[in-house]
């Protein structure tokens, strides 16, 4: 099981949650559940860019998204809960709070712990991203 | 330190030692003085929640709502999800 924080915002979002429908909530928590004992947590949420640039987002339903982020500290995965909210809101402040750039300037390190699982994890995300470039080039070089 | 600390705290300590800190022998909590980002230095308090094992951490400078919930809670590996999701659902 990874370590986890959650912040108070987290907190805040998960009981509007549970006032949403049962599938939803159900939605969430099996979400929190994967995050929690993933071993690369990395690999379960889209990258998120600019001011957020730092985390991830886990996809619950088409709505509906959990933010949050990855730090390992003395062989402990350690996984922040940051936002859980429909998909317009949880993206509404467009940069960290305070409170959650905490979990990133105290909190580990940002590279990923050095396991097989992990190296494997990472080179297939490199030969995935040569994949797409080279189908982006193949596909220039056909309207050249 | 002395007093009845909570069991969960030399956990947290181990992950932030270098943090000062001094504990409360009647209460058994921990006082810290720790940098908030760009804030100045400020007392926080840490709350053992038995039997959930867990520690949270709370900003005495912060709004109500921020203390009422704490800024931000850690939850320990060996804490099943039973007790994790009956924690979220007891706000």
């Amino acid at each position: 099981m990874n370590r986890l924080w959650i912040t108070a915002t987290f907190r805040s979002g998960y009981k509007q949650e549970r006032a949403a429908p049962e599938k939803v909530l159900g939605g969430v928590r099996e979400g929190i559940r994967q995050l929690r004992s993933s071993p690369i947590p990395e690999s379960l949420g889209e990258k998120k860019k600019d001011g957020l640039s730092e985390t991830r987002s886990f996809r619950i339903n088409l709505e509906n998204r959990i933010l949050y982020g990855v730090r390992r500290v003395e062989g402990v995965t350690v996984v922040a809960l940051l936002r859980v909210c429909d998909h317009p809101a949880v993206y509404q402040v467009a940069d960290l709070t305070m409170a959650e750039a905490e979990f990133f300037t105290q909190v580990g390190a940002t590279v990923l712990a050095q396991t097989t699982e992990s190296e494997r994890w990472l080179s297939d995300k490199e030969a995935e991203q040569r994949a797409r470039r080279q189908r982006s080039l193949e596909q220039l070089s056909m309207y050249r | 330190m002395t007093g009845g600390l909570p069991q969960s705290v030399p956990r947290l300590q181990n992950t932030w030692a270098s943090l000062p800190s001094t504990a409360d022998p009647v209460t058994g909590s921990v006082m810290l003085n720790i940098n908030w980002g760009k804030l100045p230095a400020g007392p926080v308090q840490f709350v053992d929640r038995d039997p959930l094992s867990h520690v949270e951490l709370t900003d005495l400078r912060s709004s109500e709502e921020e203390l009422r919930l704490g800024r931000y809670t850690t939850i320990a590996e060996d804490v099943s999800d039973e007790d994790l999701f009956r924690f979220l659902d007891s706000d």
